[in-house]
């Protein structure tokens, strides 16, 4: 949606760098740290609704940067990816490390968790390298404590050479301290004391690598930190250098390099070493005999039986949530909104000609005013991925489901994804960026349309009580489980046969349970909402009054349109299908937005807006074989266009969409057939 | 004499010897805390599927191909 699909961010950061150029008042900072220090609470207090997220140039890692007003100084704050290191293990360290490099800030503030201190100066480590000013933010004090962990704030900015602020960001304590310690740094443009030092065997090897690339690099690169990279065994430092280098000069290069090939288990431990050393006096552990409220409920929440049962029941609270919060509020709206708009309209153009009524009430309303109902049926979803992923818990289900995912090729990280793909395919194929290694990240994006997204669970909420009365649940139930089924089937197929692939590799951490911050939640709630607002008041309205000219042009009459002309087209395999030409197009429709079939339904059957008279004139003129087949057809249908625009985004290739697209038109219909003809032999 | 990580059972501590995997997955374990001479403690393992061990007081859930290039003394 808005923080997946705006590729304005970059013209954006433009403005934002130009403006920071003619105003002397205007700072610029950047916020580093590992994953779940915190980094984004800090990041929310100091920007609050004065951010803007966009993508990264060419990537599609968010890209959130903010303005915080400090006195009469503005700041430009930016939210680096979170990292655990600089090298350029995966697309956000790459990203993190080139804009620190490349754009400069004049002060990186990085955030550290005070209750895995070690762990998380390990990026400090790293940033200490950089030749930057640096402050570095000790977050989460107060779950520290809890633990026997004492620390030393001044004790710890000696030996580190960098100041140190407490932060409790959860309850916003120390912010304000942390951005007055960034103005004064930013002042004195002080660059933090050379950071570790390597065993005296592997320094040798460092400066005779020093020389060899000492021309080959980038100005913005420092030569000690870009050295100890390729030794290190960084791939992208590598290849800029080979480009520069004369070849005998990359070959002795090259020849150092493959001999020091563990050199990198031995920097990150000279690193630790540092860290150990400056920790040493900084800080006082308590003998802590109590268990972490984190190793207690893992006890529970990653065990093979009780954990998916916790799994299960939280995914059957979110269901339940959507079917007696969300959807009876949808139904509202549509009768009481939409309806009261159509009668408005009614009202209003009275004398205007027919057409521009149709297209008014019929397209516009019917069409992109129905999409617009879902919104409370999104909020929550994205509100239960936001509360489920900001206190902790996504790691767990990952960890879980591992064992299942990697029978299809997948692991473990591939399910938080395919999970998303419930609310929305959209979010679920650019998740897959967690997975690193190619193919198991291209598998999933095949399968994650066929989760059943809430547009295409709404569709199956509206029709399966109209043909189904009490049954209903039962028939979405097995809906639902039919998709997951398919999706597993053609996951392990397609990982046998197009990819005959391996396994990657399956590392995660699992961060330690908190309180969920209702800041942060509230903010990607309202962040992707408003996103989801805007798609449906652009590219849905747009393709909304496309479909519906098709549908009322050239004479006014639907039977004898455009569109009613392509559904009678494909009647051979609607035959098979069981469906109408109506039903075809409703089909054909929710190509645009899996819930415009439901609009569709409504433009056909004359009863747009108006669920009721819809669901009445359905019950009448469909029989349920007809309407089960639809209902599967459409749930393993091609993805809506924005899932597939998203694809081409995220896979940079128009043939693997097109076969994603393919093979799910032809998965549908297989599977639709062969429901249409079993149901109706037993029937 | 060193064995596989993942054959560390639940509730046992162990020192890292060596990691067996080169390039960016031993990286990637290193920058975690996973280098020679660090302790590490299993949490969960069953013997199959991933496991989940302590490391400088975090938590991390291991494949048992990676665990198994964590070569542990006992």
């Amino acid at each position: 949606m808005s923080d997946c699909c705006d590729t304005s961010a970059t013209t954006t950061l433009a403005e934002v760098r130009s403006l920071a150029a003619s105003n002397t008042a205007r700072l610029h900072i950047a916020l580093a740290g590992q994953p779940n220090v915190g980094k984004s609470t800090v990041f929310n207090l100091l920007t609050g609704l004065n951010q803007h997220v966009g993508n990264w140039p060419g990537k599609t890692i968010d890209q959130k940067i903010g303005v915080h007003q400090h006195g009469d100084v503005t700041i430009d704050v930016v939210d680096l990816p979170g990292t655990y290191s600089l090298t350029a293990n995966s697309p956000e360290e790459l990203i993190a490390r080139e804009y620190l490099l490349t754009q400069r800030p004049e002060v990186i503030i990085a955030i550290v968790d005070a209750s895995i201190l070690e762990r998380s100066l390990y990026l400090v480590a790293e940033l200490v390298q950089l030749g930057l000013p640096l402050i570095v933010g000790l977050n989460m004090l107060d779950v520290a404590r809890q633990t026997g962990i004492s620390i030393n704030a001044e004790t710890l900015a000696r030996s580190l050479g960098v100041p140190v602020i407490d932060l409790v960001a959860a309850k916003n304590i120390g912010v304000a301290e942390l951005i007055d310690a960034a103005v004064v740094m930013a002042h004195h443009a002080a660059v933090p004391p050379h950071g570790p030092k390597l065993k005296p065997d592997l320094d040798a090897v460092l400066s005779e690598v020093e020389t060899l690339v000492a021309s080959a690099l980038p100005e913005t690169y420092p030569l000690a930190w870009a050295a100890e990279k390729l030794l290190e065994g960084d791939p992208v430092i590598a290849q800029i250098v080979r480009r520069e280098m004369m070849p005998d000069g990359w070959s002795s290069l090259d020849a150092i390099l493959r001999a020091h090939s563990a050199a990198n288990i031995s920097i990150a431990s000279a690193r630790y070493d540092w860290i150990a050393h400056a920790i040493r006096s900084a800080v006082m552990r308590r003998p802590s005999t109590s268990i972490t409220w984190t190793a207690r409920l893992d006890h529970i929440t990653t065990h093979p039986v009780w954990g998916l049962g916790v799994l299960a029941t939280i995914l059957a609270g979110l269901f339940g949530l959507t079917y007696t919060v969300g959807s009876p509020i949808q139904a509202w709206l549509g009768a009481n909104v939409i309806g009261g708009l159509s009668n408005l309209a009614n009202l209003i153009l009275a004398t205007a000609p027919t057409w521009l009524r149709g297209l008014i009430i019929d397209g516009a309303i019917g069409g992109a005013g129905t999409v617009l109902t879902f919104v409370p049926i999104l909020l929550i979803f994205f509100a239960g991925m936001a509360l489920l992923e900001d206190v902790g818990y996504m790691a767990r289900a990952a960890y879980l489901m591992d064992s299942v995912m990697r029978r299809m090729g997948l692991h473990g990280k591939s399910f938080l994804p395919l999970f998303l793909g419930f609310g929305c395919n959209v979010p679920a194929v650019m998740g897959t960026r967690v997975i690193e290694s190619e193919k198991p990240r291209l598998l999933s994006i095949l399968i994650a349309p066929l989760v059943p997204c809430t547009a295409r669970l709404t569709v199956v909420a509206f029709l399966t009580p109209v043909f189904f009365g009490a049954s209903a649940p039962l028939v979405a139930f097995a809906l639902v489980a039919l998709n997951l089924i398919v999706l597993a089937v053609v996951g392990a197929i397609a990982n046998r046969t197009i990819f005959k692939s391996g396994q990657s590799a399956f590392i995660m951490e699992l961060p330690q349970y908190h309180w969920p911050k209702v800041r942060s939640i509230a903010l990607i709630v309202w962040r992707r909402t408003i996103g989801f607002i805007k798609h449906a008041g652009t590219a849905i309205l747009i393709m909304s009054l496309i479909i519906w000219a098709l549908s009322y042009f050239p004479n006014g009459q639907v039977e004898t349109s455009w569109l009613g002309s392509l559904g009678r087209g494909l009647s051979p395999i609607g035959g098979l299908l069981g469906l109408n030409w109506k039903l075809m197009i409703a089909l054909l429709a929710s190509f645009v937005a899996k819930e415009n079939s439901i609009a569709i339904l409504g433009v056909l059957f004359s009863a747009a807006g108006n669920h009721t008279q819809l669901a009445a004139t359905l019950a009448t003129s469909i029989t349920p074989i007809a309407a089960l087949s639809f209902l599967v057809v459409s749930m393993l249908f091609i993805p809506c266009a924005s899932t597939v625009a998203t694809i081409r985004h995220e896979t940079r290739s128009w043939k693997w969409t097109l076969f994603t697209v393919g093979l799910l038109a032809g998965v549908s219909f297989g599977v639709g057939i062969a429901v249409y003809q079993i149901a109706r032999i037993l029937v | 004499m060193s064995i596989g990580l993942d054959e560390l059972t639940s509730g046992c501590t162990a020192e890292i010897v060596s990691l067996e995997q080169n390039g960016s997955i031993a990286g990637r374990l290193a920058a975690l805390g996973f280098v020679p001479g660090r302790q590490v403690s299993m949490v969960q393992n069953f013997g199959h599927g991933p496991l989940i061990v302590a490391v400088i007081n975090t938590r991390v859930a291991l494949g048992r191909r990676e665990a198994t290039s964590i070569r542990i003394r006992r």
